[in-house]
């Protein structure tokens, strides 16, 4: 972020070697080279890849995730881990479907699946904090919870927003287009990084998740309620992941009860390729934005270049491992 | 040197077991527990376990199950490892066993997992069928359900039906890796090799996830914008097919064909966007296990090799009656 901002104002060449200095000093590059060299491979390979179209396909496809990424990051910086998120994103989707199709409007709908999302972070907050068992453990037991409850909601079978439902609302933001082409996902994804940032980087907040996961018992040495701290990270999470299930729902119309599984794994992926220290203390929402835009790449650029189907799940694989060495490797020579 | 002997003894051992295992429908012997438990009229127990009961495919098998089981006055438990898995549909069945049944009827996670498994069971007596996804490896007593390789071939034939004989087309699974997806892609691909006119581009793998199958098709259509047709051979890629061309119509002639009866599938048919899909009739696939079995057990009837549930074809001139039901 840093050397971005360095970027824009007048440059000396000192002032330029400086902010060279920066980038090749900060957490994201790990992330960016990687993805700068996938990029320029498949704009070689593929004609359509830097066409407008596809690449505000891209920004759409990574939107839900990018945002769900955003959420973890403060977990994973707090050195927690949230399993459930993907159970949540899949019990949302269900819960706005059903009361939406019972006639529930879908701003009261939305607002209901915010404040229960929210409250099934809290929760998990509380059970790892004072239950004092690892969130590991605590969110992978509320992930298998999250989800057999859903199953047991819906008997396993789909929920559909009807055509002529009253759902305009979460019609506009899931498939909305503003400026003539930008999805409105792309429009969540901004705010809620612009949100991220400034929680994180820019609060008080922000500067006590980092306390919290650097050092605890050093942050509670200075006066910092880690409890709170991280109870109020894991809300935020899995406040994400609701409203991603509600958007996604708006978007495909119909939902699985059992979509969303194995979510939580591309959430975390994102995040630990974006630079986060798995051990928490370190990370960034710049790092996690070029983490999920890392996947989305690839994800994209393998189906424009025809790749087969089994190969693109084992490259993206590798591709994962490789960008995660490329950032732990230049983490430990920056350190 | 040790180590080696003491695995290739293993190995050995445990292929003994498998083959011990091993028995035709024409050798199949039902166990005295469970004949005579037919002969005393006591309630017959099966369990009919599918391979993830939490995907939407499987609310009209168990709804099929559980008619049967009232109309032939049996009891019948609709069970399996919900989101899948081989081990822990194998650990559950295992536990059904022991616990004492009169009869199984099993969709396989996979096939080479649950052989032995089957075999096993069949050894001691106990009848095993297989339904919807067949396990040809065991010497399972039949199976009841979709010949898949035939049902592929049936949504190539529908989709020259649309297309015509000339056309570039992708064929989309949500796990082109599974054994079912491979035999409807040899089916729709031996069908489609009689066109040489018509080109299969690619073999898309959406994922399980909606956003991420969206996210898919949407990228296949930007790379290759001369598409004429999409084939999906499941469930769930193809309503996702409909919203995609839904909200981006084609300018020519477009044919998407697909499978099951999701509903927003009908309701995707019933606007024009999608042309027609399959129904492998699960209802059926349910009540007739449970009904086999029963066969099985209180008549002393062993069934043919393969009971096919068929393959009803639902586009634009029928769809009325099956949206709802």
């Amino acid at each position: 972020m840093s050397a971005v901002s360095g970027a824009s104002r007048p440059q000396s060449p000192s002032a330029l070697r400086k902010g060279f200095a920066r980038l090749l000093r900060s957490r994201e590059l790990g992330v960016f080279v990687p993805l700068l060299l996938i990029s320029i491979f498949f704009a070689y390979q593929s004609p359509v890849f830097l066409t407008e179209q596809n690449l505000l396909n891209l920004l759409r496809q990574i939107s839900l995730l990018g945002v769900m990424a955003i959420g973890a990051t403060f977990v994973l910086i707090a050195s927690e881990v949230d399993l459930s998120v993907g159970s949540v994103y899949g019990l949302s989707g269900i819960v706005t479907g059903l009361l939406i199709t019972s006639g529930v409007s879908d701003y009261a709908a939305l607002g209901a699946i915010l404040v229960l999302g929210f409250l099934i972070g809290t929760a998990n907050g509380l059970v790892t904090v004072y239950g004092r068992i690892p969130s590991f453990i605590a969110t992978l037991g509320s992930l298998y919870l999250i989800r057999g409850l859903t199953l047991v909601i819906t008997g396993g079978q789909p929920v559909t927003l009807e055509f002529d439902a009253n759902a305009d609302f979460l019609r506009y933001i899931a498939q909305g287009i503003v400026f003539g082409k930008v999805s409105m996902q792309v429009v969540i994804l901004a705010v809620a990084a612009i949100i991220g940032y400034v929680l994180l980087h820019r609060s008080r907040f922000g500067f006590e998740i980092f306390a919290v996961g650097g050092n605890e018992k050093a942050a509670q040495v200075i006066g910092i309620r880690t409890g709170k701290v991280k109870i109020l990270a894991f809300g935020i999470a899995s406040l994400t992941g609701a409203l991603c299930g509600a958007v996604n729902f708006g978007f495909i119309e119909s939902v699985q009860p059992t979509n969303g599984q194995g979510l939580e794994l591309d959430v975390i992926a994102a995040v630990i390729i974006g630079g986060t220290r798995l051990g928490g203390g370190q990370g960034s929402i710049l790092g996690t934005l070029l983490g999920v835009l890392l996947i989305g790449v690839l994800r994209n650029g393998l189906v424009l270049l025809g790749v087969s189907a089994f190969w693109q799940t084992a490259t993206i694989g590798a591709v994962v491992i490789l960008a995660a060495l490329a950032s732990a490797t230049l983490n430990r020579k920056r350190a | 040197m040790t180590f080696l002997k003491h695995m290739a003894a293993l190995a050995a051992g445990l292929s003994m077991i498998a083959l011990a295992g091993a028995a035709s429908a024409e050798e199949f012997k039902l166990s005295p527990e469970i004949a005579q438990h037919a002969k005393d009229g006591k309630k017959l127990v099966f369990a009919i376990s599918y391979h993830d009961p939490s995907v939407a495919f499987a609310g009209p098998i168990r709804d099929g199950v559980a008619k049967a089981a009232a109309d032939l006055g049996v009891e019948a438990s609709f069970v399996g490892p919900v989101g899948g898995g081989a081990e822990k549909q194998i650990a559950e069945l295992e536990t059904i066993i022991e616990k004492g049944v009169d009869g199984l009827a099993i969709s396989s996670a996979s096939t080479d997992a649950l052989a032995p498994l089957i075999n096993k069971t069949l050894a001691k007596g106990i009848p095993v069928i297989a339904f919807n996804t067949d396990n040809p490896k065991s010497d399972r007593l039949t199976f009841i359900g979709q010949d898949l390789v035939l049902s592929g071939k049936t949504v190539g034939e529908q989709l020259v039906k649309y297309m015509g004989e000339k056309g570039k087309i992708v064929i989309t699974s949500l796990d082109t890796a599974a054994q079912w997806s491979l035999d409807r892609e040899k089916g729709a691909r031996e069908t489609l090799a009689k066109y040489p006119g018509i080109e299969i581009v690619n073999v898309v793998n959406t994922g399980t996830e909606s956003q991420q199958i969206y996210g898919a098709i949407e990228n296949t259509f930007a790379a290759n914008p001369d598409l004429t047709g999409m084939i999906s051979l499941e469930c769930c890629s193809f309503p996702q097919i409909g919203l995609y061309l839904k909200r981006n119509p084609r300018s020519g002639e477009f044919a998407a064909v697909g499978f099951d009866l999701l509903p927003q599938t009908l309701q995707l048919i019933k606007e024009g966007h999608l042309d027609s899909t399959i129904s492998q009739n699960p209802y059926a696939q349910g009540y007739k296990s449970v009904e086999v079995l029963t066969d099985i057990v209180k008549n002393g009837k062993m069934p043919p090799k393969m009971i096919d549930t068929g393959a009803e074809i639902v586009d634009k001139t029928n769809v009325d009656q099956y949206i709802g039901k």
